[in-house]
């Protein structure tokens, strides 16, 4: 029999020698035996089962960490995915809340002119009439005149008469007020129609030639005409960039730049405020126009309404509330964009895009 | 109740080991023994002629427990006579493992009688899908009718098993003896004492109890893997590394060993189901925790029977154990007799699988790799 190495050994170290063991010892040492090297064996077992549960277990470990890293790589598609999306339904809002606006401007601009036209016609005649009255008040004055020239002459009876009329209808007053009544109802009606001219402007009724402008030159003349109403109020600014001609209907856009341009004085409100004027290429066939001040800023429940024709926050007598629902419709027709940008308290800044060519 | 006890070897012939009165009045005798000393038709004729009355159930082992002593190779003739408990025997065979589960059915049916409080069943350990034979039996019988048992063994071989119910111990067969009487006290438990290791794998291909894939590699392949050099000792070195199984239908704690495998397919056959979508775990022996296992089994027996001392033990323990427990197997079984103390008689096999219920009193189980001790008392 071959004993296990470690019983060998212990058999030769206390019994001299393997082959000297009494035979009767022999059962015992074969039990013995059997225990060493199933010990051995289950011992190398355990050791096999677990280098090979380590082997698996690393191997699923690192499988783990490789689908994590794919999970987060998809993570981050995904968040990216979902941003992309977010800035699509942003921007879909926009256009959206723009499409709205054209439709109520265009709606409103129908109205509006067919409002215009229909005003226009009376007030045509009511002016044309008041002309002519005037001249016949002045006749009929100067008829007056030629009578009391001749009065001396009638008899005393007669005299009497005329006098008593003349007291009844108070014909001095009545020579006083009579032609500044008339220069009243004309600058009445002239105000009557300045408003159907914006009216007829902010619904495309108006009319002019199209034409390759200098818009720099434009804001600089606009800037002249205001000069009165900003000068005491803010410092202007230019930033002017680099800018072809564009081809517009110069002095409508030159109205737009007036009323841009006498809001943002008037946003100043009582301190000293600086109004920047910024000019450029907005990338592809677009320039853009900025006029911006550090004013009040409009209150965010203002924003949407600014360009609503009669909208104004200005007292009554200041501001007509036409001036931005003109703008808008002036940059409309030129196939632009107003965009408005406002934070209270820190200054409102309007941008006008507009296509350099109309075709 | 009294019990003898004698042991057969060719060696040594008929020894008596208990001798408490049973004598020739005895009605059950348990035959516990290898399968050529099951097969020795004079040994057999011998206990029929010492127990006339007696109905002689019993099956080959992969070993057999005589008291405290597990032997190899021996017949165990354990007889019982009881004084107020009437038994009976019902038999069936099976040509191949789907028909299991109806012969469990026909089983429970022929012993289902009035009185009826406990079975003792010995199957064929390789013919029969031991999980469907004891899914039969429940579905056939009240729920208070509790059934232990188990499987018949064929040492480490896996070739052949046999199976006695009074007639010449056959091949696919499966006896059941039933026990009448509100006077039999019986107590039972199981206990395995495994540990799992490693990953825990999904078992991806399976039919009924053979298992082909194992998260999608060969079953088969990965036990070779494990067992190294031993790979030439499957089926019976697969024991080493039973499985443990979980799956939400089944719970929890089963466990599953190999009965023999099929190099062509890439399958393995295990003892009970192995089900698709379970996940399975291999298991190591851990020495302590075995015999642990065993006093724990003990003790769940003797707490069922309350304040009855127990008369008679059956243990059946499984091959697996046995396999890694080697020469220190014995070491089991009398944790087993230091939990129930001196008195009873301890009998019993090793086995290719245990039924016992597990935890719930009807929730009788197909268990691989446990301690599995039925204690009988008679008041």
């Amino acid at each position: 029999m071959t004993y296990h190495k470690l019983l060998e050994r212990q058999l030769r170290r206390f019994f001299g020698s393997v082959e000297r063991l009494p035979p009767d010892l022999k059962p015992f040492l074969a039990a013995v035996n059997d225990a060493y090297r199933a010990a051995d064996e289950d011992r190398l077992l355990i050791e096999r089962s677990l280098e090979l549960m380590s082997q698996e277990l690393t191997e699923r470990n690192d499988q783990l960490r490789t689908e994590l890293a794919e999970r987060r790589v998809a993570e981050l598609a995904l968040l990216r995915e979902k941003a992309e999306q977010e800035a699509l339904i942003q921007q879909l809002e926009e256009t959206h809340s723009q499409l709205l606006q054209s439709e109520k401007m265009a709606s409103l601009g129908q109205l509006a002119a067919g409002l215009a036209h229909e005003i226009n016609s009376p007030v045509g005649y009511v002016n044309s009439n008041l002309g002519t009255l005037r001249s016949y008040v002045m006749d009929l004055l100067k008829l007056i005149d030629g009578y009391e020239a001749e009065e001396a002459g009638l008899s005393e009876e007669a005299r009497r008469r005329i006098a008593a009329i003349r007291e009844q209808v108070d014909l001095a007053m009545l020579r006083d007020d009579a032609l500044s009544l008339t220069e009243e109802s004309h600058e009445g009606l002239r105000r009557v129609r300045a408003i159907i001219r914006d009216l007829m402007d902010f619904s495309h009724t108006g009319d002019g030639q199209w034409q390759r402008a200098d818009l720099h030159k434009g804001l600089d003349s606009t800037l002249n005409i205001v000069s009165n109403e900003v000068k005491y109020v803010a410092d202007v600014v230019r930033e002017y960039g680099e800018l072809p001609e564009v081809e517009c209907l110069p002095s409508q856009l030159n109205q737009v730049f007036l009323n841009m341009l006498i809001n943002a004085a008037q946003a100043s409100h009582g301190k000293r405020g600086t109004i920047t004027v910024r000019t450029g290429r907005a990338g592809g066939d677009q320039v853009f126009v900025e006029i911006a001040d550090n004013g009040e800023g409009i209150p965010p429940e203002n924003l949407k309404r600014i360009f609503d024709p009669f909208f104004t926050t200005k007292p009554v007598g200041k501001g007509t509330g036409l001036g931005l629902a003109i703008s808008y419709g002036i940059i409309t027709r030129h196939r632009g964009r107003i965009e408005v940008r406002s934070q209270p308290g820190e200054g409102t800044t309007f941008r006008i895009s507009l296509p350099v060519k109309q075709t | 109740m009294k019990v003898d006890q004698k042991v057969w070897t060719v060696a040594d012939g008929w020894q008596v080991a208990e001798q408490r009165g049973a004598g020739p009045g005895a009605q059950l005798v348990l035959l516990f023994g290898a399968r050529a000393q099951l097969q020795e038709p004079a040994a057999l004729q011998q206990v029929r002629t010492w127990f006339p009355e007696a109905i002689l159930l019993g099956c080959s082992t992969a070993g057999e427990i005589c008291g405290t002593q597990v032997r190899d190779g021996s017949l165990v003739a354990t007889a019982v006579r009881f004084e107020s408990t009437r038994v009976r025997l019902a038999r069936t065979h099976v040509e191949g493992m789907e028909q299991s589960y109806t012969a469990g059915t026909t089983l429970a049916q022929a012993l289902s009688e009035p009185g009826l409080s406990h079975i003792l069943v010995l199957s064929d350990g390789l013919k029969v899908n031991g999980t469907e034979l004891v899914r039969g039996l429940r579905a056939a019988l009240p729920e208070a009718v509790v059934v232990t048992g188990g499987l018949a063994g064929d040492g480490p071989d896996f070739q052949h098993t046999l199976v006695c119910g009074n007639d010449t111990p056959a091949e696919g067969q499966i006896a059941a003896v039933g026990f009448y009487g509100d006077r039999l006290h019986i107590g039972f438990g199981s206990l395995g004492g495994w540990d799992a290791f490693g990953p825990e794998r999904l078992i991806t291909r399976s039919k009924s109890n053979v298992l082909y894939e194992l998260d999608g590699r060969s079953a088969l392949e990965l036990y070779k893997q494990y067992l190294g050099e031993h790979a030439a000792g499957l089926p019976a070195a697969a024991l080493r590394f039973p499985l443990a199984l979980r799956s939400e239908k089944e719970g929890h704690g089963l466990v599953r060993t190999v009965l023999g495998i099929n190099e062509q397919e890439q399958s393995m056959t295990f003892a009970g189901d192995v089900p698709e979508g379970s996940y399975a775990r291999l298991m190591k022996a851990n020495f302590d925790r075995l015999i642990d296992g065993a006093a724990g089994a003990a003790r769940s027996g003797l707490d069922r029977l309350g304040d009855f001392q127990p008369e008679l033990a059956v243990l059946i323990s499984c091959v697996g154990r046995k396999l890694v427990l080697k020469q220190r197997v014995e070491e089991e079984v009398e944790g087993v007799r230091e939990v129930l103390g001196p008195k009873p008689v301890l009998t019993g096999f090793y086995s290719y699988g245990e039924i016992c219920p597990n935890g719930a009193v009807t929730q009788c189980e197909l268990h691989n790799q446990t301690m599995t001790i039925t204690a009988l008392s008679e008041s």
